[in-house]
């Protein structure tokens, strides 16, 4: 049983240690501006801790308490312009999708953000965090048909995730396949078998991967067929210096061990097994060597499927971790198009582990991208952005748009060609070896 | 504060746009760069401009994922201001910025704009 001074003390050990981002993160790593007692309640020290972990600007670092559960408020919301719109209806019934929410604690959701700016984590408003800000929330004021409403905020039980893995076919020629996480390969293996007649006779494909939680990048593997045209090779989708260093230091070695040994367990093909043995092997090799990069001499291959002419990628803030890796690795396919928003951005440190304080846990990564292709500050871009405005509660806009290029040359034209426009500026200066005495146009200027 | 750099700079004027850098301001403090732009919508229905990326000082600063500037058919002269966070002395006018001209209701793409600044001296006697 640990204290919670004990484990603070552990978390700040391992951020200066363990943690593959200790050195690039050191310039945030400020304990001493915490204080944590064993006396603390449970909430305070666990929103301390939050706290302290936001300063690293990871969205793979996270600390939480299995015991109690997450304050939730019945509803979700997303920002557009200074307003907060209700995106999701969970069990506060007083509320309906569609609702715009001005103030909260009778600030206005601008001055709000400017309180929660550190839990809200971005500066640009759809990709701000306001769902966990919700919790702080007591009283709102909104808006429905024009009208003004205030509401006092209670409790709700969270509502358990269910992972989604659904292949719908929308017409003769496009299936739509939502991917909600990779955390597992047997549904998403199970899904291409037995769906395979269908997916070899498509023309387009609509990968939803807006809300994607991760899990492991081989997972997805067997979709990546349907979204090549010739045989591809893992090292031909990375640059040849995208390297990827991992903290081999004792304490990691043995949490990794034992996170992909949690994976063994599940159902998996062949390949993947494989894979994730060799993985281990690595780690028993290089047990307490500390950062090394990572030789990959393993190098996927990846054989064309299928007919498929034209893939989107619908791509959203909500897709993280794999979920991001699944776009970046596949929008370099020429048929690939990817639609939406910009992605979480926590790619930069990976292989997230958990160390276990019995009541707590504490998820850090023990892996890291060299820092020239970090993308955490803003994600990873998609081919097109369309922004999300209070529109995409009434209809699925980024689906819409999907479906008109399936049909359409559009896109092809549209990323044809840049006009470039060259614009001279006329600065005037003087030949100063010719006077010496400044005239008063000079002295104007 | 507020330092204004006093520039005017007609950047395209054709039978769909016109844009024009009105003032170009760089807040000390902050250091960031304000480009105050006019646009006129000659198109009969409106457009989003979506600036994709600034490059200043060498420096490429990634700005797609920032919200449309919607601009209405047959616009009026709609004025806006874009920052860009560079340094003190970041010299604005040695600088390239790329925008996507979208559809204002379908986002469907219209055509993409480099616009490249470049200073050219002329010496005076």
């Amino acid at each position: 049983m640990y204290t919670k001074t004990e484990i603070f003390n552990d978390i700040v050990s391992i951020l200066k240690n363990d943690y593959a981002g200790f050195e690039e993160k050191r310039k945030y790593n400020y304990p001493q501006n915490y204080t944590v007692t064993d006396n603390m309640d449970d909430a305070t020290f666990t929103q301390t801790i939050q706290e302290y972990l936001s300063d690293f600007k990871d969205g793979h670092l996270s600390f939480r308490n299995k015991k109690r559960k997450t304050p939730f408020r019945g509803f979700r919301v997303r920002r557009y312009e200074d307003a907060l719109y209700v995106t999701e209806v969970l069990g506060e019934q007083r509320l309906q999708v569609g609702d715009k929410i001005t103030a909260m604690n009778g600030d206005s959701i601008k001055f709000a953000s400017y309180r929660y700016m550190k839990l809200l984590q971005d500066d640009v408003h759809e990709r701000q965090m306001w769902n966990s800000v919700l919790q702080f929330a007591d009283h709102i004021e909104y808006e429905r048909d024009g009208e003004s409403h205030e509401l006092d905020l209670t409790q709700y039980d969270a509502p358990a995730y269910t992972p989604e893995y659904i292949l719908n076919q929308l017409n003769e020629h496009t299936v739509y396949i939502k991917l909600t996480d990779f955390s597992h390969s047997e549904p998403i293996q199970r899904m291409v078998e037995e769906h395979e007649a269908i997916l070899n006779s498509m023309q387009n494909i609509i990968f939803d991967v807006r809300v994607n939680y991760g899990g492991n990048d081989m997972f997805y593997f067997p979709l990546v067929g349907y979204t090549i045209d010739e045989t591809v090779r893992a090292s031909q989708i990375v640059q040849p210096d995208e390297a990827m260093y991992t903290n081999y230091t004792a304490n990691n070695c043995d949490l990794w061990i034992e996170t992909l040994s949690d994976y063994l367990k599940q159902p998996l093909d062949a390949a993947t097994r494989i894979a994730l043995e060799k993985d281990i092997e690595k780690f028993k090799t290089n047990y307490g060597v500390g950062m090394k990069k990572v030789e990959d001499n393993e190098d996927f291959t990846f054989e064309p499927k299928g007919n498929v002419k034209k893939v989107f990628i619908l791509s959203d803030v909500t897709c993280g971790s794999s979920g991001e890796t699944f776009i970046k690795n596949l929008k370099h396919s020429p048929k690939v198009k990817v639609i939406g928003r910009h992605t979480r951005g926590i790619l930069d440190y990976f292989n997230v582990t958990t160390k276990d304080y019995g009541d707590y846990k504490f998820g850090y990564s023990v892996s890291k991208m060299y820092e020239k292709y970090h993308t955490n500050d803003t994600g990873t871009p998609p081919h097109l952005y369309i922004p999300w405005t209070p529109q995409h509660l009434v209809e699925d806009v980024d689906l819409n748009y999907a479906l008109r290029l399936c049909d359409s040359g559009l896109l092809e034209e549209s990323f044809s060609s840049t006009e470039t426009i060259d614009v001279q500026v006329e600065m005037k200066t003087f030949d100063m070896s010719k006077s010496d005495t400044w005239t008063d146009e000079q002295w104007a200027i | 504060m507020y330092d204004d750099v006093g520039v005017q700079l007609l950047l395209l004027d054709d039978e769909e746009l016109f844009v024009k850098i009105m003032g170009i301001s760089q807040n000390e403090i902050t250091t960031a760069m304000t480009f105050n732009f006019d646009v006129l919508n000659k198109l009969h229905h409106p457009i989003a401009l979506q600036f994709v990326e600034w490059t200043i000082e060498g420096n490429t600063f990634d700005i797609s994922h920032e919200p449309f500037i919607i601009v209405d058919a047959n616009s009026d002269v709609p004025r806006f201001g874009k920052k860009i966070k560079c340094s003190l002395d970041a010299k604005w006018n040695d600088s390239s910025f790329t925008v996507n001209v979208l559809h204002g209701i379908t986002f469907a793409p219209i055509r993409t704009l480099e616009f490249n600044i470049q200073t050219v001296y002329k010496l005076l006697f």
